[in-house]
């Protein structure tokens, strides 16, 4: 049986806050920031938004595009390390807001910026095994950064949703395969009561990000017997614009196949609704027959790696709000007004 | 104020999904749901789910809250008219340098209501501005 994308939804929230601003306030040189990070300006929830909310609003966007009924959804699983309990599921309020009733498998998930992909990988699992006819797999995040820490000026919200089913749906991409590549690597952690998030500095690098997207990646391309150069387009996990763009040229990838989904460079990070999103701009774009490379990572660590394959149902699909929509539809906020969006001041 | 969570559970669907009832003999929409029809008393009421499209009937910008809200000031509140449903009151968020008007088209979104702390989080309809 073939599993597939029935459609897809993303949400970024309205208000940015500048690398110039933050820097400005801790005496930091923005334009060095900025041209290391490639980030300038990053995406920030707004005083009534959280994780549930950012779900919710790009499951919608999802069922929305293809006037899917909520009562077919029958698995949901929401990914992210910012869920508004530390006990109580955000999916569950997700799915009683989208209608999608009482006969569904759902979890939150976590693994630092890679539940979202993790979510992906169990609807498809519980779609092939026929337990689930169709499910949702979300990723979003209201990302902290400790104020004056590094991940400050790219800590970021969004999300995306993905609605997979079996092949007595129409698909919009194929999900041609996936594999996940996980060691256990402290790169990054957040404490039980922690606030904000520590990380190990260049430790995160190296032996953690490359290591993993390059093992999961290289791993997929052998089982498979495909090279880069069998792709349109690749998408990996987005800390920052230097990491993806290193990496794809490591493992062979060009920056055309890589430009259409760094999203990074417009909203920053977005944990675990980066990849995704990365993966909706494509589709944004994506012509039918394109093939699409998927590489999430998730601190502490893994990488989760999946190939796509664009149907003509994608044209169909293209006429709906973008991520480009998203992305330009911005208020900027001064440091002060930020702090109050994060929580830092309240 | 302490809120029931009980209270609030019991009009998930409602604030949710803008669940409201219809009066099966005079045509009459509701929302919140109603038992009755305040219209002609009659009991042959339905659910009816809204559409989440509606145009501003009135509004007006909150500079002074109630405590909940005062993080948010200033902000609008709306009398919306549903496109098939009854006018109802509700937040208009995400406004920036935008000047509201009588007419002006919003759809639903779902965003967090009230809950900080400890408390249990509320969530529900508010409407945004539709993009031309």
């Amino acid at each position: 049986m073939k599993i597939g994308i029935i459609s897809y939804g993303a949400y970024i929230p309205k208000y940015r806050v500048t690398t110039e601003e933050i820097a400005g306030v801790w005496g930091k040189n923005a334009e060095e920031i900025a041209r290391g990070l490639f980030v300038s300006e990053k995406s920030v929830p707004g005083l009534d938004e959280d994780t549930i909310t950012i779900a919710h609003e790009a499951s919608r966007q999802a069922l929305d595009r293809v006037a899917f009924n909520p009562r077919h959804v029958d698995a949901l699983f929401v990914g992210s390390e910012s869920h508004p309990y530390a006990v109580k599921p955000s999916s569950v309020t997700v799915a009683k807001a989208l209608g999608v009733g009482t006969d569904y498998y759902t979890a939150d998930l976590e693994f630092a910026c890679k539940a979202g992909s993790a979510g992906m990988q169990i609807v498809s699992s519980f779609v092939s095994s026929k337990k689930a006819r169709t499910g949702l797999a979300i990723g979003a995040d209201t990302a902290q950064g400790k104020p004056g820490d590094a991940l400050e000026y790219t800590a970021a919200a969004g999300g995306a949703a993905f609605l997979i089913g079996s092949d007595d749906y129409e698909h919009i991409a194929t999900i041609d395969d996936y594999v996940s590549y996980t060691s256990d690597t402290p790169d990054f952690w957040r404490s039980k009561h922690g606030k904000y998030p520590h990380h190990a500095e260049r430790f995160t690098g190296k032996p953690a990000y490359f290591k993993h997207i390059f093992g999961a990646t290289t791993y997929y391309l052998e089982k498979n017997n495909y090279s880069p150069s069998d792709f349109d387009s690749v998408i990996f996990h987005m800390p920052n614009g230097k990491f993806p763009r290193t990496v794809a040229r490591a493992l062979g990838f060009t920056e055309d196949q890589l430009s259409d989904s760094l999203v990074v460079d417009f909203i920053g990070n977005t944990y675990s609704g980066s990849s995704l999103l990365g993966l909706a701009r494509v589709l944004d774009s994506a012509k039918p027959g394109d093939r699409i490379l998927m590489t999430s990572y998730g601190s502490g660590s893994g990488s989760d790696t999946f190939s796509f394959t664009v149907t003509d149902a994608i044209e169909k699909m293209q006429t709906g709000v973008t991520v480009n929509d998203y992305i330009e539809d911005k208020i900027y906020l001064s440091y002060g007004e930020y702090a109050k969006h994060v929580g830092t001041v309240n | 104020m302490k809120k029931s969570v009980v209270a609030e559970w019991r009009r998930y669907e409602d604030r949710y999904r803008l669940m409201g009832s219809v009066c099966l003999l005079c045509k009459e929409n509701f929302f919140p749901r109603v038992t009755h029809c305040v219209r002609c008393g009659s009991s042959d009421v339905r659910d009816r789910l809204f559409l989440r499209e509606g145009e501003i009937y009135s509004f007006s910008k909150i500079h002074v809250s109630p405590e909940q809200f005062q993080k948010q000031v200033p902000y609008y509140v709306a009398l919306i008219k549903l496109d098939n449903g009854p006018v109802i009151s509700s937040q208009i968020v995400d406004v920036g340098s935008e000047k509201l008007f009588v007419g002006m088209r919003v759809y639903a979104v779902f965003r967090k209501v009230s809950g900080t702390g400890e408390q249990a989080l509320t969530y529900g309809i508010k409407f945004r501005l539709t993009k031309k």
